[in-house]
């Protein structure tokens, strides 16, 4: 599988309905968040319309949340915007001034219920698994 | 009379300012001041709630790197990652916004432009409006509502549960 290269698609995930997001720390020196997702029908990218997706993300360096749980609606993404917090920003430099190399990939995950995850990682890959009905 | 023009000045001491008195506020000052500030507006005890509740563009505010006017104040969101909406937008949140109050609901506590009810300590969407984002594809780049149930993008105007 190929890291997804084009990062424009993840303007695609808008209303993709998230299933589970795992914190994955099994392999020795690399951590990943894992999303399961289903997209929704409509979304107007047709090699992911209504499939059922695992996007994970690779290598995260760090990452920063602000989670809302007392709802009871399917948890969406809203939105998916390049780019990082100040303080997280700060954070990255800080890292880096110790002489931590820091990834390029930086995002700030929106879900449609006031979810906010803050990402910075290697790479991210995204595998079709089926179609979701 | 307190300032926060020009960064916090740490140790405290004061400045020779030619004798106007002046001093500037450390980040400590101004963060009580702002809860001081709430609690005179809301009550006791909501500064720190008040604190909690700030939006990214209020968060900056709020650390002196920036001074909002009124109109970013009120167009700011809440749960959208600090997004400052223009007048249009705001529009046509607000416009959504009166419809499902009208119907009895309420606005989420956790996100701009959902609307619902309280089913005990959870939050129950019913309602919602994405307000396109200028320039993104699909459906994020398109103002479209979702009513429960109904699995689609609809069109703003579609009646709501109770219209």
């Amino acid at each position: 599988m190929d890291p997804l290269t084009d990062l424009s698609l993840l303007d695609y995930l808008h209303d993709a309905v998230v299933a589970s997001l795992d914190w994955q720390t099994s392999e020795p020196k690399r951590r990943h968040f894992r999303l399961d997702i289903t997209v929704d029908s409509e979304a107007g990218y047709p090699p992911w319309n209504g499939r059922h997706l695992l996007v994970t993300l690779c290598e995260v360096a760090i990452s920063r949340a602000m989670i809302y749980g007392l709802q009871s609606a399917p948890c969406r993404i809203d939105t998916i915007h390049n780019g990082i917090s100040t303080e997280l920003l700060l954070e990255c430099k800080r890292l880096q001034s110790i002489g931590i190399e820091v990834p390029a990939l930086q995002f700030t995950w929106v879900f449609g219920d006031g979810t906010i995850l803050e990402v910075v990682c290697g790479q991210i890959f995204v595998q079709v698994e089926s179609r979701a009905d | 009379m307190v300032t926060d023009a020009i960064p916090e000045d740490t140790s405290g001491r004061l400045p020779r300012c030619g004798g106007f008195g002046l001093r500037f506020a450390t980040r400590a000052e101004r963060r009580r001041a702002a809860g001081r500030s709430a609690e005179a507006q809301f009550g006791r005890g909501s500064g720190a709630k008040a604190q909690r509740e700030l939006t990214a563009a209020e968060k900056l505010e709020f650390d002196g790197l920036v001074t909002l006017g009124a109109e970013q104040k009120a167009a700011s969101t809440r749960g959208m990652n600090g997004r400052i909406l223009s007048v249009a937008e705001q529009a046509e949140f607000a416009g959504f916004g009166r419809r499902a109050q009208r119907l009895g609901f309420i606005e989420s506590p956790f996100r701009t432009g959902s609307w619902g009810r309280m089913e005990g300590n959870t939050y129950h969407e019913v309602t919602r409006i994405d307000v396109a984002e200028v320039g993104k594809p699909g459906w994020r780049g398109q103002t479209h509502i979702h009513i429960e149930g109904n699995p689609s993008h609809l069109d703003p105007l579609t009646p709501l549960p109770g219209e």
